[in-house]
């Protein structure tokens, strides 16, 4: 009882928090500032619809204020709202049995199974930046907490960067501790129990200018995640019972990264990004993303993407468990562990509003269209709209 | 993943010792927002959300956060 008090007070002060981020920002936008760039805002609504009838729409405000040239501090809100279909089949009969035991959200009872579900994530992040004119060193740091009814996000992060060779050479060190507390809600033949689990990351950057026109960066990263990784209302069938999902509780994550941006004579630019990843659970992955930017007219930018990701399935990751001791000791349902590829393409805009009126110099308009789908029939389209003003 | 990492350091370290002197005078077109990566980042976040949902290669860090309903 008392951890359930315990998240509704912290429910309530997260969405007191975003409120106040959200009102901040709005606040932030009326006056005008004396000098321009000094503050900023930026909103951005984004949407996601997919193969499965889920949706999800985020609104992300974000308001920033530099002072004394050299420090700057950030405050980001941002509100999720999960939208999932009822589960199929007629309640009790096999196929919702099934699509209960393989749903990765709460479900009270099969009549509650053919019920739509809502869910919302409140998130607000702070950062501080310090980063004084002429000097080669820059620092920041940030607190980020994220709340759902059944999850508690807590993330601590630094960055330490310096330029050497007239700026031309850049390397960056970020690092992060998360604590996240997992309380899954009411649901069928589920687990009450309080999870834990955390995570350590240390991320190098490196950067470099090569020529008038070309640049690169590359790195590497390390997570160290510790605790629960399961998705607590899913079941998998081993054996022919129902059994929890089970992950390990240690993962070790490695990213190594690299990407180059060129520019073009016709005023365009192209960017070229690779990421290789691998983990001890035996997941590797390659992702490979282009993008081609081209201004029309004097501001107007036109955007064109592809990725493609192409990852194996997790060692223990089975169509179907046979052995009653599913593979050596774990069952999984998470397709996100399965061995498949997966495509996008993007179309983005961004309209800035120079010489119109004075009072919305500086402000750019953004939307984004993107078609996902990979080669286990999954597919969604991602939309985008939002606005940056620097003022 | 050693190799990888001993590849990409490597190319580096060649494309470095290939490069000019680029004088900050000479950094107008680095310097333009469709040349800039950091400009992407409030994007990038965003659309890190979502992939997490869907694919297990992350990096599992750099925000974390989203629960079980989406997951």
């Amino acid at each position: 009882m008392q951890l359930r008090a315990w998240h509704v007070t912290s429910a309530r002060w997260c969405r007191a928090a975003v409120r106040a981020a959200l009102l901040a920002a709005a606040l932030g936008a009326l006056p005008p500032a004396a000098a321009r760039g000094a503050e900023e805002v930026h909103a951005t609504y984004h949407s996601f619809s997919d193969s499965e009838q889920n949706h999800i729409d985020t609104w992300v405000m974000e308001y920033g204020k530099g002072w004394a040239d050299a420090w700057r501090a950030n405050v980001r809100g941002a509100l999720d709202r999960v939208y999932l279909p009822p589960l199929p089949g007629l309640p009790g009969s096999r196929e919702n049995v099934d699509a209960i035991t393989a749903a990765s959200r709460p479900v009270r009872s099969a009549a509650d199974s053919k019920l739509n579900y809502l869910k919302e994530r409140q998130e607000i992040t702070g950062s501080v930046a310090w980063a004084p004119r002429g000097r080669a060193v820059q620092g920041s740091g940030s607190y980020y907490v994220s709340r759902e009814s059944d999850y508690l996000a807590q993330q601590a992060g630094g960055e330490v960067s310096r330029n050497w060779n007239g700026g031309m050479t850049g390397l960056a060190l970020h690092t992060s501790y998360g604590y996240d507390r997992i309380h899954p809600d009411t649901h069928l033949d589920g687990d009450p129990a309080l999870h834990t689990r955390t995570s350590l990351d240390v991320t190098a950057t490196c950067t470099q200018t090569f020529s008038p026109t070309l640049q690169g960066q590359a790195g590497v990263e390390l997570t160290a995640v510790r605790g629960f990784q399961s998705n607590p209302y899913r079941q998998v069938y081993v054996g022919g019972a129902k059994m929890p999902e089970r992950h390990p509780d240690e993962r070790l994550r490695r990213a190594a990264f690299a990407q180059v941006d060129h520019w073009f004579s016709t005023r365009a630019s192209g960017s070229l990004g690779v990421r290789y990843y691998s983990d001890d659970w035996g997941v590797d992955a390659g992702t490979f993303d282009v993008r081609f930017n081209q201004y029309v007219g004097d501001h107007f930018v036109a955007r064109y993407r592809y990725r493609y990701h192409t990852q194996t399935a997790a060692d223990f990751f089975r169509d179907v468990y046979n052995d009653a001791n599913g593979a050596g000791g774990y069952q999984s349902g998470d397709y996100k562990l399965q061995n498949f590829d997966s495509n996008l393409f993007g179309v983005k805009v961004s309209v800035p509003f120079e010489g119109w009126v004075s009072w919305m110099d500086g402000l750019v308009l953004d939307l984004k269209y993107e078609r996902y789908f990979d080669s286990n029939s999954f597919a969604a389209h991602v939309l985008e709209a939002g606005f940056s003003w620097p003022f | 993943m050693r190799r990888g990492l001993l590849i990409l350091l490597l190319a580096l370290l060649g494309l470095e010792s290939g490069c000019a002197t680029v004088a900050p005078y000479q950094r107008e077109f680095l310097a333009d927002r469709i040349m800039d990566p950091a400009a992407s980042a409030r994007e990038r976040a965003i659309e890190r959300h979502w992939v997490d949902t869907r694919e297990g290669a992350s990096g599992g860090a750099l925000g974390a956060g989203g629960g079980c309903a989406c997951n």
